[in-house]
């Protein structure tokens, strides 16, 4: 197999591992963050913004590596 | 000052970083050129376009009572094909900078983040506890 081949097979591979980390991550966060709210009503508001920064912080983890692919392509 | 650590911080952070793009939009096309200070505006606003996206989804879709379903759904719409679309399409456009869009979508990042150090360092949080745990 040339470079070639082997980069094309493996760049795809690349996105796929960093979106399965990044929805691995970001279903625990959200699934802690949830039960949190159901233990701590009062404190759901400061719950829910943590958890969208932290999804906002997840995600761009895999947008990263979605870019860095395409700068490599 | 506002200290309640609420929806309202996710406003700030957004606001903050729409002002800090076109704040810096003069200085980066003098010292970087259109190109670059064009990459890094756009990624900024995608960022913040993002996150709203995240917000809208998350309090319309997941949280209990008072939510829009109907919002949630066009707003989840919008993210996964059309937002995504056009970030594809800014990366991909030759004009922009990939490394400029990288900054700009990193804005809304670093705001958040030294958002946060400096509430943890004025102790804002400790003392909306404080004030709760008096009333």
């Amino acid at each position: 197999m040339d470079p070639k081949t082997a980069v094309g097979f493996l760049l795809p591979l690349a996105v796929g591992i960093a979106a399965i980390g990044s929805g691995l991550g970001l279903g625990r966060a959200v699934g802690s963050a949830m039960e949190a709210m159901g233990r701590q009503p009062e404190a759901a508001a400061k719950i829910q913004t943590a958890m969208i920064i932290g999804a906002a912080f997840i995600e761009a983890l895999t947008i990263y590596a979605l870019v860095a692919v395409i700068l490599i392509k | 000052m506002k200290a309640e650590l609420n929806l309202e911080f996710v406003d700030r952070v957004m606001k903050t970083t729409l002002i800090l793009a076109a704040f810096l939009f003069p200085f980066l096309t003098v010292y970087g050129g259109t190109e670059f200070a064009l990459s890094v505006l756009f990624g900024a606003v995608w960022g913040v376009l993002n996150l709203l996206a995240i917000k809208i989804v998350i309090v319309n879709l997941l949280r209990t009572g008072g939510k829009n379903l109907k919002l949630g759904l066009l707003v989840l719409f919008f993210k996964m094909p059309v937002l995504y679309g056009i970030g594809y399409f800014l990366v991909t456009w030759d004009y922009l900078s990939i490394v400029g869009l990288l900054w700009g979508f990193s804005g809304i990042l670093i705001v958040s983040f030294l958002k946060a150090i400096g509430r943890s360092y004025l102790g804002l949080d400790n003392k909306v506890n404080t004030e709760g745990t008096k009333a």
